[in-house]
């Protein structure tokens, strides 16, 4: 009982909507960073979403503008799929800039492989 | 037969599987996948340049030209102007971020290239030793 419970919710907690996030291999350093990001999703068809919510282009940037109002230390995470196209999460960067926020998170998996970059 | 034999001659309770540790041990993995999921996936940040620079003020210093790594549709790279592949970016900006004081490196990608080409980009770049990666959001 519990453990269907479990097996429906889980996928559930994840913020965002389903992406395949592309692998790097130097992350950044500390993961943890801000806790309750703003979670912007970009999928493989360009739809934008955030939390979980699919929106237009002017929404985002409408809600964005209230997160930055209310709290201005609070992150964009960013995350977008591998097969995206760049030009669908340009405008994404685009409205992050206008709205004044430093910088944005991307949300990657981590690839451990090859240390011969470093040799 | 003795099995037969033993069988008639009376009943023996049926014996049952004890599954309760068994469930222990499933929602103990359960719980620890859950929370190893999530920590699974990484963050990597990157910078977009501050709106309203102030441009064309001073004049551009000759040893102040920025980095630019573009990513072309083909997925092929290029640095400043150079046609640059994959395999050498990391030493050659290495030497490049040497040459110069801040380790800055803007990135630009031309339409039709990949978001996951330009993320591995990007982690090229950091590798070469690129502290702060900008992007840029005007394609021009």
């Amino acid at each position: 009982m519990l453990l269907i419970i479990f097996m429906v919710v889980t996928p559930q907690l994840e913020a965002g909507a389903a992406v395949e996030l592309p692998s790097v291999e130097n992350p950044d350093a500390s993961a943890e960073g801000q806790m309750s990001p703003i979670v912007v999703s970009v999928t493989n068809r360009g739809a934008i979403y955030v939390e979980r919510q699919p929106v237009a282009l002017d929404t985002l940037r409408a809600r964005l503008r209230e997160v930055r109002d209310a709290d201005p230390e609070r992150a964009v995470l960013l995350k977008g799929d591998r097969s995206a196209s760049f030009d669908g999460v340009r405008p994404v960067l685009e409205v992050v800039q206008d709205l004044g926020f430093p910088g944005a998170s991307l949300q990657v998996g981590e690839r451990k492989d090859t240390d011969e970059e470093k040799r | 037969m003795a099995f037969e034999v033993a069988a008639g001659k009376g009943r023996r309770p049926r014996p049952s599987m004890n599954v309760t540790p068994l469930v222990d041990v499933v929602l103990v993995l359960l719980i620890i996948f859950m929370i190893v999921t999530p920590l699974l996936t990484k963050r990597f940040w990157v910078h977009v340049p501050v709106k309203d620079e102030p441009t064309e003020s001073p004049p551009p210093d000759p040893s102040h030209v920025p980095v630019v790594l573009t990513l072309r549709a083909d997925g092929s790279l290029r640095l400043n102007q150079e046609t640059i592949g994959a395999a050498e970016l990391g030493r050659r900006l290495e030497r490049v971020f040497a040459a110069r004081g801040d380790r800055t490196l803007f990135f630009d990608a031309e339409p039709g290239a990949a978001y996951g080409r330009a993320v591995e980009a990007m982690d090229l770049a950091r590798g070469g030793g690129a502290l702060t990666i900008a992007v840029l959001t005007k394609s021009n």
